[in-house]
């Protein structure tokens, strides 16, 4: 357990490193799309015009950052200071290596590890020598280790990655709309747990490359979905619960807007089996929805304020007011003579 | 009156931490429990722990998904749980907290 838990928490250092510089990166691609809009369609889209090249190579280069932040700070998580430069050059390597997402994951632990034996081996060395082992050996040994071990994991994961990817890019019919309501409905059952992370990171994972993916969309409608529907279900079925709950209700907006599902959590404690099921399939819903409109995202993060960037972006409001309305539907069913209670 | 000092964080950094933070001080304040919250956000450390509150505390909880500076504990009596686990369940942890459930940190 112990164990477990700490593999997820270095795991989850380099992740919340990383959220920011995609934030940015995605919106910037993004952005350069919106002012290359006329050149759509062609085969230099998104850098047709000066202002539009800039976004583009700006977004790009932001995003060339996301696997080295990645790795370095799980690195860091696992072996402090000394694992950041095995670490960047891990995520560098993946990036350059493409293996992508999950190489640069793999990367990141293996630096950091192999950092912990390089810092145990180099314990016993004479005081006189413990000033150049920061600065000169620990450097040099682990970016020799790690550049060699990512030849490896290049050659291993590299397929595979390509693979994933490839699949992500070609997502479409049926089977987007079933990933897409898994994923939805993944999203809600924790609020912000483990299984929410896989999904999201699978989400995550689909854009590393710049590229805007369904499964992004899914993934953010699925999550922003449940604080949605229970707000609503709170203001227009006010009888069916107490005057706090009403006032929880009313930050949920607020959450849910901005693509924080946590904001579900009070709700679904206070009465799991009622909550749980109703948010699940509104996110699913939400998300098959996503599939079937074939809406795509490449930003992380943001909510309704990244709308504006999407593809297809009146599939994800109607998805997320058809998710909201099945959602606060289900609760009142669900909730009939019965009041739910906020500790 | 005991003391208490916490450090909340989560990876996104915007959500979890905070709310793990206000449970954790309704409940002390329902227990009569001094607590002092450090939080480790999107935004960076919030509320730093001062040296003197850390050795004059009683216990430390720690409720974190992500790495933070632990160096500063060795040799303090502390409970370390999933940041989730402070906002679903603050009154156990702060009731194991009072009842000495913790452990002595190590390195």
């Amino acid at each position: 357990m112990k164990k477990r838990l700490n593999a997820y928490k270095n795991m989850m250092s380099g992740v919340s490193h990383m959220l920011p510089f995609a934030v940015a990166g995605g919106i910037f691609i993004a952005l350069s799309f919106i002012f290359d809009a006329s050149n759509s369609g062609a085969i230099d889209f998104g850098s047709g015009t000066a202002i539009a090249a800039w976004f583009n190579d700006t977004g790009h280069l932001v995003m060339s950052f996301m696997l080295p932040i990645l790795s370095g700070f799980i690195a860091y998580s696992i072996a402090d200071r000394p694992g950041l430069v095995p670490g960047f050059i891990a995520g560098a390597l993946a990036t350059t290596g493409d293996s992508g997402f999950i190489g640069a994951l793999i990367g990141g632990f293996l630096a950091g590890y192999f950092m912990l034996i390089l810092i145990k081996i180099f314990v016993k060395l004479p005081a006189s020598l413990t000033s150049l082992k920061a600065i000169f050996i620990l450097p040099i040994l682990g970016t020799l280790i790690i550049s060699f071990s990512m030849i490896g994991v290049n050659l291993i994961i590299g397929p595979i990655s390509n693979g994933l990817q490839g699949f992500f890019d070609g997502l479409s019919g049926p089977l987007a709309i079933v990933i897409c309501f898994i994923a939805g409905g993944m999203m809600a059952i924790d609020m912000g747990g483990p299984i929410n992370k896989i999904a999201y990171l699978f989400g995550v994972a689909s854009i590393t490359g710049g590229v805007s993916s369904i499964l992004m969309a899914a993934v953010m409608a699925g999550g922003m979905t449940p604080p949605l529907g229970i707000a609503l279900a709170t203001l227009i079925f006010k009888n069916r619960f107490t005057e706090e709950e009403i006032k929880i209700g009313k930050s949920n907006w607020m959450m849910g807007a901005t693509f924080v599902t946590e904001g579900a959590i009070p709700f679904a404690h206070a009465k799991p089996k009622v909550v749980l099921p109703a948010i699940i399939a509104g996110s699913a819903i939400a998300g098959a929805l996503i599939g079937f409109f074939e809406t795509s995202l490449a930003a992380p993060h943001g909510g309704i304020f990244v709308i504006f960037i999407m593809h297809n972006w009146w599939g994800f409001i109607i998805a997320l007011v058809v998710g909201m309305i099945v959602t606060a539907l289900l609760l009142e069913i669900f909730l009939v003579n019965k009041k739910i209670k906020v500790e | 009156m005991f003391k208490l000092i916490a450090v909340t964080a989560c990876p996104t950094g915007i959500a979890h931490t905070y709310m793990a933070a206000e449970m954790l001080e309704i409940t002390a304040s329902e227990f009569s429990v001094q607590i002092i919250i450090e939080t480790n956000g999107a935004m960076g450390t919030e509320h730093k722990l001062k040296k003197t509150d850390i050795d004059s505390c009683d216990a430390i909880i720690i409720a974190a998904d992500i790495k933070i500076e632990m160096k500063r504990f060795i040799g303090k009596p502390l409970i370390e749980v999933s940041v989730t686990e402070a906002i679903r369940n603050p009154k156990k942890l702060i009731q194991d907290a009072m009842d000495g459930l913790y452990k002595i940190y190590q390195d």
